[in-house]
């Protein structure tokens, strides 16, 4: 049958418009993207380190926080008066310092909301007495080590205030740790091996003194026998409470308080003495994705030998879509920090001409484009600076770079090259958090630090811990991915497929429990953490009323509320997601949040 | 929600859920077989069919050891559907190849689902309206009898209903038994702590297990429900025995409305009891017997086919089976006033064709009753203890005292009445008012010296005398709550007045049957009150005086009923015109009704606090909607216990304290969630009271040693108080070392409930030293 002039004409227009409809809505998104703006990049810093809260600050203008303060008694240089007084801030407590308890004792009489005492320096009778009679006077105590065994057997006083009844074994070899729900959130975790795997993830501290509690004491973590006729009530402590006099004594077993998995220790440890608890976070989870892509040509006979590509075909094909469907899928946002080398012991690599696609790529994805400053052999991070700062200025790009990655380095360095050329509108920096450092702080007036928290291709129980810890006490979390292994490969095991397996299974995972937190590109974490830093807040309770009173933000203000027994009814003034049983997350919209609570599972029956 | 609106709610599922089981079903299975019968005979065939299946189907399940959800539904859907077939030749093969062949033209495409299914709920909507256009035409017709029954039915309620809706616990300390003996069905497990009559337990398993409501709560509310089957039982009665259409409502308004019967003759209907769930089948029992002399004898004069009096008989055997099944005393009023029956009808009775066929009756009814007990009692079960002392009584070998019908003792599972003791001990007054009671029940301990020497005559004379003043006082003191003596000629006045009625108008052929009726219900009042007085007379006292009294009181309904009948139907007789007889029997009603009011002598509803606390019972409604089952557990008395099957777990308090008197290295946990512990800060006087009642935990009640006495002894009088003074105590020192941990779950002035809350894998250790371990 012939097709008439007249339908023939009908059936092409009409392909032709289905044709422009479809390729309308392409046209549409390409013409909004464009790639030299970062729509992550505020144009103007609405907080600095100026507006930061401080202690200092607070006494001098008078803030509406009154949460307390928390006092320190050991030795100023030890770990834990860093990891106690980097969680004073970001629970804005005025935090204290005494080299010793008998210098606590001689103070103003100033009644902490918790004493955190480095139990590795009781070595006294009269220290023995003084925390006795602070327990008497209703202090409640933290033990943030424990004495040496020994010490502990020779002060009776010491072991009935820790709650000890006897020492079973000096050193204990544990074949594992089991954190209780309702602690940190996340809830209940048990760190042993189980497999091969596992076993390459334990590097927790397994040989500790094995305390039996007395009657009247609660263990949030204790270690794992594999001894059967052990009961769970007699497993080794770890971290636990006990009861003496009128007050409450926390004891952890271990180095856990040494580093930052101490700031939500603290905060569980706090929750642990009311009924109720607020304290702000950041609600930030980040992806950062480091040193890609990499936009000279390098390593090509080793990467044509493994994939059949070339580095750029490399990340890419392969790269580049694994990427976004493991983003998708765990809903995380990418903040890809690119670099133009990887080695810059060669001077004469051929650059490849991918970056126009990339910061296309980057704003279709929801991702943000930020600079890597990895020094890689060959280079220091100035002269990396330097030879960076030349390539994009020479690649004609306008893209304003927000955040930059600088490993293993000291902020100080990039403070350094800060002000040039494409670092100067950098407002955050990240990289790999050395010991003691704080997870968020200024590096200098303008910029923010944010440390990398997690390493996505490797996972181990102390950083799961970690996790959890830094989820709790500040909802935030910085999962470093870092490509360069993968496109200098050493062994097999750092191949893509290999690694990515790893890491998107690492990344489906291990942050579940923590889905409610919101997911941020580094620059819109680097605005949260600077509302999170200048935040002032005070909480009161009438009834089943909790009232949280804001200052010091200019948007949303985020807080972790932890309740027993009891669920949110409403909320005025901002809005609430349950996390987990007990754990919510209340977003401040307004300067007075009241959150109304309900005992839970309560259906409501009265008495006629 | 408030508990009281709940416990509306629960209390109409259970009235439902029962009507459904002991109506609906039978009338849709038999309902077009009963059609010529009349209304009220229907419902209590009906009411009798449905209950005696239930019952028994539920002993056939549990000696098999099947009974759950599906095999009960299966009976309460499969078997009636099955019956119906066949009684009603139903094509099964027709239906099924109709069935295939519309499914087959469904398949094929000719014939559309929708139109299967419009034509499937036309029909159902048509054989509804047609349904309820007859029950509109029925309430149309005999709309003045439904008003009397709506106004009986608000009457029972306002009068026991309110009490169930303001107090939530327990009116009966024995009522944890019989939960546990309920729970013990639910695992299959019949006679649990021994053979006892289980007919009233049957039916709450099944509407427990087949609707879904706890048995705790059918145990609550099942008492309302039983309360309006046992007054409906007197109007169907009068209703179908009856001449004049309103007799039956003076009767029952005096019953239940009224404050003339004494408070203790029916405060028992206040808890779920098998006595009272026995009393329902009293009525029937004698309907029955009745209607099967009347059918019989029709059916001999008029040569008809024996239909209608075998039905009768199988109701008979299906009452009398059910009462015996519910309770022995129930069981034994009914026989009684079958013995009355027997008594009126006594030329029929001798005669071969009735004889054979009640004695029959008789022994299959028993055979009926305790066929599960004696195949339980084959299989190694041993009598509950009750039936021990029941079986003592009969041989004489145990004195029985007014307290102890059914023992109070709740370990082995017996009953006392909510009531207490009668006040003829309390108040020392005595027929002759010289504080004797002859050999009576209630000082058999005092040693009487040998009777003198005295002729027959005067020994009869003297019994007549004893006799006479004994049941004047007890109708007085037992039954009425006026004192009044007039009541009491007046009731026997009736008593006589029935007796001589029944007898002349049996000398007249045509009102014989209805002649016979009365005297029956004359001579069975005349047995009632010799088993009222039995033991002043020197007879076995069979039950004891304050049993007696509480089927004596419900019987003088059918005595008033049959008694302004019998006039009415006399007016009628002398007018020869049935109106008269109408209007004077509603006049009689109206006249009863206004003078109640009139007099003020209303019966105020029914207030007795439960033996368990409201707060508690509402805390163990929170705990069970609000937590998963089988995650807490609830320390507490005793009442717990059982009420918590199904769902949690329970601990004693006293067994609690007791285990941490000295503490040792055993730690004590519990392996649940949640933790709940009862206390009551002003402890309630559980059927005990003391001379501190009243008082407030204290430290000083702590002080005292953890009482250590058998069965409730811990929980009694100043027990009570020391035990939760105790517990109160331990609550406060466990509270102080975990104070988030163990939290107030619901506190007032009198009670509060604490929660623990605790990680199943860290348990913590309740042994605490709290100051008061030994």
């Amino acid at each position: 049958m012939m097709v008439s002039k007249r339908n023939f004409v009908s059936i092409c227009i009409m392909m032709g418009v289905i044709l422009l409809m479809f390729q309308f809505l392409l046209v549409v998104r390409d013409v909004g993207n464009d790639p030299e703006v970062n729509p992550y990049l505020e144009e103007d810093v609405k907080k600095t380190k100026e507006d930061a809260w401080s202690q200092e600050a607070l006494s001098e203008s008078g803030g509406i926080a009154n949460n307390g303060c928390v006092v320190y008694v050991g030795s100023p240089d030890s770990p834990i008066a860093k990891t106690v007084k980097q969680w004073a801030e970001y629970t804005k407590l005025s935090y204290f310092e005494c080299g010793s308890l008998e210098e606590y004792g001689r103070g103003d009489g100033k009644k902490p909301v918790l004493l955190c005492v480095a139990g590795s320096e009781i070595s006294t009778t009269d220290d023995v007495e003084i925390l006795s009679g602070l327990m008497y006077d209703a202090q409640p105590i933290l033990f943030a080590d424990l004495p040496p065994v020994e010490t502990v057997e020779k002060f009776p006083g010491l072991m009935k205030i820790l709650g000890i009844r006897k020492v079973m074994a000096r050193e204990q070899q544990l074949t594992g740790v089991k954190l209780f729900e309702g602690f940190l959130l996340g809830g209940e975790v048990i760190y042993v091996p189980k497999n091969d795997r596992e076993q390459q993830m334990q590097d927790l501290d397994l040989d500790i003194p094995w305390y039996l509690t007395i009657r009247g004491t609660k263990s949030y973590m204790v270690g794992m026998l594999d001894d059967p006729s052990v009961t769970n009530e007699s497993l080794p402590p770890i971290i636990w409470r006990s009861s003496y006099a009128n007050s409450q004594a926390f004891a952890v077993n271990g180095d856990y308080m040494y580093d930052q998995t101490g700031i939500g220790i603290l905060d569980a440890m706090v929750y642990e003495l009311s009924d109720y608890e607020v304290h702000p976070v950041v609600n930030a989870q980040n992806l950062s994705i480091v040193n890609y892509p990499s936009l000279a040509v390098e390593n090509t006979d080793l990467l044509m030998g493994i994939y059949a590509r070339t580095l750029s075909r490399l990340q890419m094909d392969l790269m580049w879509p694994s990427l976004i469907a493991c983003a998708n899928k765990s809903d995380y946002k990418m903040t890809c920090f690119m670099t133009p080398q990887l080695d810059y012991s060669y001077t004469d690599d051929e650059m490849s001409e991918d970056l126009p696609f990339y910061l296309k790529q980057f704003n279709e994805q929801e991702a943000e484009a930020g600079l890597s400053l990895d020094s890689l052999p060959g280079a220091t991070l100035a002269e990396k600076a330097d030879v960076d700062d030349g390539y994009f200025r020479n690649s004609g790009s306008a893209h304003k770079y927000g955040s930059v990655y600088i490993g293993e380095n000291s902020p100080e360095e990039f403070i350094g090259v800060s002000s040039k050329g494409v670092y100067s509108d950098v407002r955050t920096v990240t990289g790999i958090c050395r010991e003691n450092d704080r997870v968020l702080s200024y590096c200098s007036d303008g910029i923010t630090e944010q440390c990398i928290t997690a390493d996505g291709f490797t996972h181990t129980f102390s950083q799961d811990l970690k996790i959890r810890s830094l989820e709790t006490a500040l909802g935030y979390s910085n999962i470093l991915l870092d490509m360069s292994k993968i496109t200098a490969p050493k062994e097999g095991s750092q191949y893509w497929e290999v690694l990515f397996e790893v890491f998107s299974s690492n990344i489906n995972t291990y942050w579940n429990p923590f889905l409610q937190f919101e997911k941020t590109t580094l620059a819109e974490s680097d605005e949260r953490v600077r509302e999170f830093l200048s935040l002032d807040y005070g909480v009161s309770r009438s009834g089943d009323r909790i009232r949280i009173d804001v200052s010091g933000n200019e948007s949303n203000a985020w807080f972790v509320l932890r309740t027993r027994s009891e669920t949110v009814r409403s909320i005025s003034g901002g809005e609430y997601q349950k996390i987990e049983d007990g754990a919510y997350l209340i977003c401040a919209e307004e300067n007075t949040v009241e959150v109304e609570l309900r005992p839970s599972g309560t259906p409501g029956i009265k008495l006629p | 929600m408030s508990m009281g609106l709940i416990t509306v709610f629960q209390t109409l599922g259970a009235l439902i859920s029962y009507l459904f089981v002991t109506l609906a079903i039978p009338c849709f299975v038999f309902g077009r077989k009963f059609t010529r019968y009349r209304y009220a005979k229907r419902v209590m065939l009906y009411f009798i069919i449905g209950n005696f299946y239930a019952a028994n189907y539920v002993f056939l399940l549990q000696l098999i050891h099947i009974s759950n959800f599906f095999t009960i539904w299966f009976g309460l859907l499969a078997i009636p559907l099955v019956t119906w077939g066949i009684l009603y030749k139903f094509p099964l093969k027709a239906a099924v190849l109709k069935t295939k062949d519309s499914i087959r033209k469904i398949a094929a495409g000719s014939l559309g689902v929708k139109h299967v299914l419009v034509t499937f709920f036309e029909k159902v909507r048509r054989r509804f309206s047609k349904g309820a256009e007859k029950a509109f035409d029925n309430y149309c017709r005999n709309w003045p009898d439904w008003l009397m029954i709506a106004i009986v039915t608000m009457m029972v309620l306002w009068v026991y209903g309110t009490r169930a809706v303001r107090f939530f616990g327990y009116a009966a300390s024995d009522i944890p038994v019989h939960l546990y003996w309920v729970n013990g069905l639910s695992d299959n497990d019949i006679f649990v702590a021994g053979i006892y009559p289980f007919g009233m337990h049957a039916i709450i398993y099944l509407l427990g297990t087949a609707f879904g409501i706890d048995s705790y709560v059918l145990f609550r509310v099942f008492a309302v429900v039983q309360c309006l089957a046992i007054h409906i039982m007197p109007v169907l009665f009068l209703r179908l025995c009856c001449k004049s259409r309103f007799a039956a409502y003076p009767g029952i308004f005096l019953y239940t409305l009224s404050n003339y019967i004494g408070t203790n003759d029916l405060s028992r209907y206040m808890s779920t009891l098998p006595q009272e769930y026995s009393m329902i089948y009293i009525l029937p029992t004698a309907y029955f017997a009745l209607s099967f002399f009347k059918q019989k004898r029709r059916e001999k004069l008029e040569n008809l086919n024996s239909k209608d009096s075998m039905v009768s008989l199988a109701g008979l055997i299906m009452s009398f089976a059910l009462s015996f099944t519910g309770h022995f005393y129930g069981a034994m009023i009914a026989g009684i006033f079958c013995v009355g029956i027997g008594a009126a009808h006594v030329f029929w009775l001798l005669r071969p064709t009735y004889f054979k066929r009640i004695v029959a009756a008789g022994i299959l009814s028993i055979l009926i009753a305790v066929l599960p007990m004696v195949i339980a009692y084959i299989g190694g079960k041993p009598l509950q203890g009750s039936l021990y002392w029941g079986s003592n009584i009969i041989k004489g070998t145990t004195e029985q005292s007014s307290s102890s019908d059914l023992t109070d003792n709740s370990a082995d599972g017996t009953e006392t009445p909510p009531g207490g003791d009668m006040t003829l001990e309390e108040g020392g007054i005595s027929p002759d008012g010289n504080g004797e009671w002859g050999s009576g029940d209630f000082f058999e301990a005092v040693p009487e010296p040998e009777p003198p020497k005295i002729s027959l005559s005067e020994r009869l004379k003297n019994l007549g005398q004893t006799a006479w003043s004994t049941i004047r006082y007890r109708i007085n003191h037992y039954v009425l709550s006026t004192s009044e003596d007039w009541y009491v000629s007046l009731i026997l006045g009736l008593i006589g007045f029935l007796i001589a009625a029944g007898a002349f108008l049996m000398l007249f052929k045509k009102q014989r049957s209805y002649g016979v009726m009365v005297e029956s219900v004359g001579l069975f009042m005349v047995f009632m009150s010799v088993l009222f007085i039995a033991n002043a007379i020197g007879l076995p006292p069979l039950m004891g005086a304050d049993r007696v009294c509480i089927f004596y009181a419900y019987s003088i309904v059918i005595v008033i009923g049959v008694a302004v009948d019998v006039v009415c139907y006399t007016a009628a007789l002398i007018l020869r015109h049935k109106t008269p007889m109408q209007l004077l029997s509603f006049a009689a009603a109206g006249y009863v009704l206004f003078s109640i009011f009139d007099t003020g002598r209303v019966r105020k509803p029914f207030s007795s606090e439960g033996l368990e606390m409201n707060e508690a019972v509402m805390c163990l409604t929170d705990i069970i909607s609000s937590e998963k089952d089988y995650q807490w557990t609830i320390f507490s008395a005793n009442d717990e216990t059982n009420m918590v099957y199904g769902h949690g777990y329970h601990y004693e308090l006293s067994t609690f304290l007791h285990e941490i008197q000295k503490l040792r290295d055993t730690p004590i946990t519990v392996p649940t969630e949640s933790v709940y512990f009862f206390i009551e800060k002003i402890p309630l006087n559980y059927t005990v009271v003391y001379e501190g009642s009243g008082q407030m935990i204290s430290r000083t009640g702590a002080d005292n040693p953890v009482p250590n006495e058998e069965g409730l002894g811990n929980y009694q009088g100043r027990n009570r108080w020391i035990t939760m003074s105790r517990m109160y105590y331990w609550a406060q020192e466990f509270r102080r070392l975990y104070p988030n941990e163990m939290t107030v779950f619901f506190e007032d002035d009198k009670f509060v409930c604490y929660k623990l809350e605790q990680n199943t894998y860290r348990l913590f250790d309740l042994a605490i030293d709290y100051g008061y371990n030994a």
